[in-house]
């Protein structure tokens, strides 16, 4: 292996780096929850800004609003699966050798190191046979739920094997996560869709009311079509209350796909697409008619609740196209209604408030029920054709969520092993000098548990003591 | 007449407690066999007595101690207790511990009892499984870590030089070094625990809000927890931090806990913090 590249291995594979980037992570993790998390616009960052001037001059520099996902947080996060791979692999190799060296007959070398220094040396009374003395020794290492082999003068005994594969496990669990993760997080979009009531809409980027996609997401919309035929304000299910939860239909080319209520904890699902329940509010469909003509224009337009104001009430200005779209704009509404807790399709009626085409005001709030019209400032009449209600789901589509979750799971049992099967070795060896006979005891534990080696001597001594049963 | 029972109930576990507490730092100052053993015993009482103001309580607000501030102090008090009894009905020798883990015990419980105690109704996002199994699991690293450092605690004041008071029963614990092993053990076995109550957490997350990360300070906190924990084994299995050094690691890793299970949803405005504020 070339000069560099070995230093570089080696670097990777020091202990002392693992721990600093352990440390460092753990650090930069309590930094970044000191400063709300998300973009400048948002409304807990603005208040943070506005409240903490002074800290801000060092925060937003410093990229700390997005500490998660600032260069030098990814370039932390990589450096530590490079170490965490370099350990899995040290630990691995370790963990084949161990188990290979465990479960080998004893050479002549080890035979020879255990004749010379014992851990224990256990004197034998001379009445019994040898071999009955150590077939004793190897039931009971064989009652104390360990492996054995014997040869004419020996007995080993090994469990825990299985730990051996804990560490390796859970470092390359932690490899896999980490890597699953950050594609995920490159390849996964999520977005509210706003879903009128009875109308299909398309998982397509162009309805989204406001998208994420990462950077290697590409177009892989489902184009899946959405549909929502209930919405229940008070969804109870085994007697418990779920709030305002939404019937939804998925479609792929018109045949059903999968369906259900949406609430917390029952997203729908298909495939890498989850769908969760955010957000209802009132949809309004609004027509416009020529003077003592036909109708140029209807579009139906949903109320971000959003935007409610703090006097609790939503307003939003919609511009009606003419249908032709020869001539453009033809209306443009103020819609008004309270707050979105309050609202009730039921009421089946709109305030609205019209401006002339190219006028700067609107003109007074006026509520118009359901299938009545509105005389526009600018000639021409506007008709409430429907007021109901929509549901703004979030659409996440991530591959990577049960691969995450196996990693995390296999990354637990892993450490579980580790930490709860610690392989074990004990190794007696029949020593005869002269008349004497002794059995001369070794033991390893791969977590150097004290009690372990006062355990095996006190059953070799019991086992070796005890009168045969007849 | 059920809230009745509960408030007497819940004070009379109090009182328990608080003789327990007092029996043990006899015990442990005295050197008293038999004053440990009533110690235990009282203790275990108003672990009973607990249980039982918990279970009525469960009954009427339809949900396990996990909602509000008075609800989690007091079930971390009741993990404490839990963990003593456990360990003095296990291990006898273990028993002097109780003198350092009821007087935390206490304090949470008095900590608890400060907090507005109103029911807190659980709403459909709390409607999983993977709540519980988030919640127990915290309660049991919880119950391994103190158990860490505890032993941390006893290791490092026999260390001292000279003679003491404490001498007497602290020469009745284990030997050192299956006390040092003891506590690497609870801490390790913590950190499995706190791994699964990360990956429910994760999991009822997604379930819940369509993200099984979102770098909330709570997700963030205990993540920090779960790399301090990982940091003290990695210490002392590759770089041989033992005796002293590990005993320290055990009592300066325990704050973080603390902090980050009950602290953090009080100080941040976070996802969670809806559980010990109430929603």
């Amino acid at each position: 292996m070339p000069g560099p590249i070995r230093r570089a291995v080696s670097f990777l594979r020091s202990r002392r780096l693992a721990v600093c980037l352990i440390g460092l992570v753990a650090i930069y993790g309590i930094l970044g929850t000191l400063v709300p998390q998300g973009p400048l616009a948002d409304e807990k960052v603005r208040e943070w800004v506005a409240a903490h001037p002074a800290a801000e001059t060092v925060a937003a520099p410093l990229g700390m609003h997005r500490a998660y996902s600032t260069p030098f947080f990814l370039g932390l996060i990589l450096l530590l699966a490079a170490s965490t791979t370099a350990c899995a692999i040290e630990r691995t190799s370790r963990a084949t050798r161990l188990r290979r060296s465990i479960r080998a007959n004893p050479s002549a070398v080890v035979l020879d190191r255990l004749r010379q220094r014992p851990e224990e040396t256990i004197p034998l009374a001379s009445s019994e046979p040898p071999a009955a003395q150590l077939s004793r020794v190897a039931a009971t290492l064989r009652d104390n739920g360990m492996k054995v082999d014997n040869g004419d003068s020996w007995v080993t005994g090994r469990a825990g094997l299985i730990g051996l594969a804990g560490s390796p496990v859970f470092h390359w669990s932690l490899v896999v996560l980490m890597f699953v993760a950050a594609a995920g997080q490159a390849t996964r979009a999520e977005g509210f869709l706003a879903l009128p009531l009875e109308q299909r809409v398309a998982e397509v980027h162009e309805n989204y009311l406001q998208i994420v996609e990462g950077p290697l997401f590409g177009e892989r919309h489902t184009g899946l079509e959405f549909e929502m035929t209930e919405l229940d304000r008070d969804y109870v299910k085994d007697e418990v209350d779920f709030g305002v939860s939404p019937f939804i239909k998925l479609y792929r080319d018109s045949e059903l796909m999968t369906e259900g209520w949406v609430h917390p904890n029952s997203p729908l699902q298909v495939g890498s697409l989850m769908v969760h329940m955010v957000a209802f509010g009132p949809s309004v469909t609004l027509a416009v008619e020529a003077t003592g003509g036909p109708e140029i224009a209807r579009e139906t337009f949903t109320l971000d609740i959003s935007t409610e104001t703090s006097s609790g009430s939503v307003a939003q200005v919609f511009d009606l196209t003419d249908n032709s779209g020869a001539s453009g704009l033809v209306a443009r509404v103020q819609v008004l209604t309270r707050a979105a807790a309050d609202w009730s399709a039921s009421e089946s009626r709109a305030l609205l408030e019209t401006s002339a085409v190219g006028a700067p005001d609107f003109g007074p709030a006026v509520i118009v029920p359901e299938g009545s019209t509105l005389e526009l400032p600018g000639g021409g009449r506007l008709r409430v054709v429907e007021v109901t209600d929509w549901a703004r789901v979030s659409v996440a589509n991530d591959w990577s969520v049960p691969y995450v979750y196996a990693s995390l799971i296999l990354a637990t049992l892993g450490l579980a092993v580790a930490v709860l099967v610690p392989a074990r070795r004990v190794s007696v060896l029949l020593v005869e000098e002269g008349e004497a006979r002794f059995l001369h005891v070794g033991t390893w534990h791969e977590k150097r548990d004290p009690e372990f080696k006062r355990r095996v001597v006190g059953a070799v001594v019991a086992a070796v003591t005890e009168p045969e049963e007849e | 007449m059920s809230l009745t029972a509960e408030i007497w109930l819940t004070w009379s576990a109090v009182m328990a407690y608080a003789l327990s507490t007092v029996l043990y730092i006899m015990g442990a100052v005295f050197g008293g066999k038999r004053v440990l053993l009533f110690a235990l015993v009282t203790a275990s009482t108003g672990l009973t007595l607990q249980t039982a103001s918990f279970a009525i309580r469960w009954a009427r607000v339809g949900h396990a101690p996990y909602l509000g501030f008075y609800e989690v102090v007091a079930a971390y008090a009741f993990a404490t207790v839990a963990t003593v009894v456990f360990l003095g009905w296990w291990r006898p020798q273990l028993r002097p511990l109780g003198a350092v883990l009821m007087p935390l015990a206490l304090l949470a419980m008095g900590a608890a009892l400060l907090a507005d105690r109103s029911d807190e109704l659980s709403g459909g996002t709390l409607a999983s499984w993977w709540l519980t199994v988030h919640v127990l699991f915290a309660k049991l690293s919880y119950s391994s870590f103190i158990v860490a450092f505890s032993l941390g605690v006893v290791f490092l004041l026999r260390e001292r030089e000279g003679e003491h008071r404490l001498d007497a029963i602290l020469d009745r614990l284990p030997e050192q070094d299956v006390v040092d092993d003891l506590a690497y053990r609870a801490a390790a076995v913590g950190l499995v625990f706190l791994s699964v109550m990360i990956v429910a957490g994760a999991i009822w997350a997604n379930e819940a809000w369509g993200r099984y990360w979102a770098w909330d300070a709570i997700e963030t906190w205990s993540l920090v927890t779960w790399l301090v924990y990982s940091l003290v084994l990695h210490l002392r299995l590759t770089m041989g931090w033992r005796g002293k050094r590990s005993a320290w690691l055990y009592i300066v890793a325990l704050p973080v806990v603390a902090f980050s299970f009950v602290i953090v949803p009080v100080v941040y405005d976070s996802i969670h913090a809806g559980y010990i504020r109430g929603m």
